[in-house]
């Protein structure tokens, strides 16, 4: 975990929302 | 994890709660009074307020008139993370053709625009005798992308947070006039949704802007809207290189301290690989994963996203950040974003459908 804690903020708050993003993807995939 | 980390963590979701609330509750009132106005000749023919920007709207009233204490703030930061979101989940709605089609003519116009926008904002800085950091800020955030792009650039050209605060400011004002004005024009001249889409993606350069504007007129035309602002997002680390390197070079000419700038790592660093995520959904949607009531779903979610993102950034924009430097900023920025809406329309009716 040491790469990302090097990362900057803009960088960890990217990779947060494409986590996210995939997360709602697979959710809608779940509940439909 | 260390212990005083986590209590760091929780404290901040703790914090964040009020915050939040007040973003739900900004973001249902928008929900439930846009179908109510609708009901309105004035609203249904004129001034059309769907939800998306009536939580703008409201966000911004809500700050500039009541006031939000400082127990909201630490909920209120979240409005480029919801935006973002969004946007990844819209790769649901798009495949990789669809993308492609439109993507392939939106990154000419984009670049044209872009690069225009910057290099006439940094000349016309120049005779309006506009310090050159906010020159360049504004010239940033008018041509990529408002708020990040005007961040991107700050340090770079060794801007005060006055500069930055200024340049935000006047972005996200004529976004809010754009938001007012667009919809109209797009109704009176009978636009497209690809034609109205286009226009708003090069004339709005906020990201909840143009999405809140596009997604007002149609889905569609949001749709449109949606691959415009990707194109323009893109575009961001090689814009802010440019520009970084006219200031410098305009700071060295006027007599002052030179400054080093590493290309690659600038492109690098300010990469927003957030867009990866979108083109990964994209490439779920295009392989078939996605059945149509999944994509119906994941919709939904990006408007929520949208909806919530869009009345945080309303509940942040500070009117009074335009008295903070003198007129010929603002004079400078309504100009030339003025100027490119204007010219983006006459693009987008000649050589669009």
């Amino acid at each position: 975990m040491k790469w990302f804690k090097n990362l900057s903020k803009s960088r960890k708050q990217d990779i947060a929302v494409i986590i996210m993003g995939i997360l709602l993807v697979i959710l809608a995939k779940i509940l439909r | 994890m260390a212990d005083s980390e986590r209590k760091g963590l929780l404290q901040e979701i703790t914090e964040s709660i009020p915050g939040i609330s007040l973003v739900i509750v900004v973001a249902l009132s928008a929900y439930f009074i846009a179908p109510i106005l609708q009901k309105y000749p004035l609203f249904k023919t004129y001034l059309e307020l769907k939800d998306f920007i009536l939580a703008i709207l409201f966000g911004i009233f809500i700050k500039n008139t009541i006031g939000i204490s400082k127990t909201f703030a630490p909920g209120l930061r979240f409005s480029t993370v919801l935006t973002k979101t969004g946007i990844v989940v819209m790769g649901a709605k798009y495949s990789m053709m669809g993308l492609v089609k439109v993507g392939g003519p939106a990154l000419f116009y984009i670049a044209v625009f872009l690069f225009g926008t910057a290099i006439i904002m940094m000349w016309v800085g120049q005779k309006l005798n506009v310090p050159t950091p906010l020159a360049a800020c504004l010239a940033s955030g008018l041509s990529v992308c408002g708020v990040s792009a005007t961040i991107a650039i700050a340090p770079a050209v060794k801007a005060r947070n006055r500069d930055m605060a200024y340049s935000i400011a006047v972005v996200l004002m004529f976004g809010l006039l754009a938001l007012l004005v667009f919809p109209p024009i797009g109704r009176i001249l009978n636009l497209s949704d690809t034609q109205y889409g286009a226009f708003c993606g090069v004339g709005i350069v906020n990201s909840a802007q143009v999405l809140a504007a596009g997604f007002g007129y149609s889905d569609g035309a949001g749709l449109v809207a949606g691959i415009y602002n990707i194109g323009r997002v893109i575009f961001l680390p090689f814009v802010v290189l440019m520009l970084a390197i006219m200031a410098a070079s305009r700071e060295t000419s006027e007599g002052g301290q030179e400054i080093e700038i590493n290309k690659w790592k600038m492109v690098v660093d300010k990469f927003p690989i957030f867009v990866l995520g979108f083109l990964g959904v994209v490439a779920f949607n295009t392989l078939g994963f996605l059945s149509k009531e999944e994509i119906k779903l994941a919709k939904t979610f990006m408007e929520w996203c949208f909806l919530l993102g869009f009345a945080s950034i309303g509940l942040t924009t500070r009117l009074a950040d335009l008295k903070a430097a003198g007129l010929s900023g603002f004079f400078m920025g309504f100009l030339v974003a003025g100027a490119k809406a204007a010219i983006a329309l006459v693009v987008v009716l000649t050589f669009l459908e």
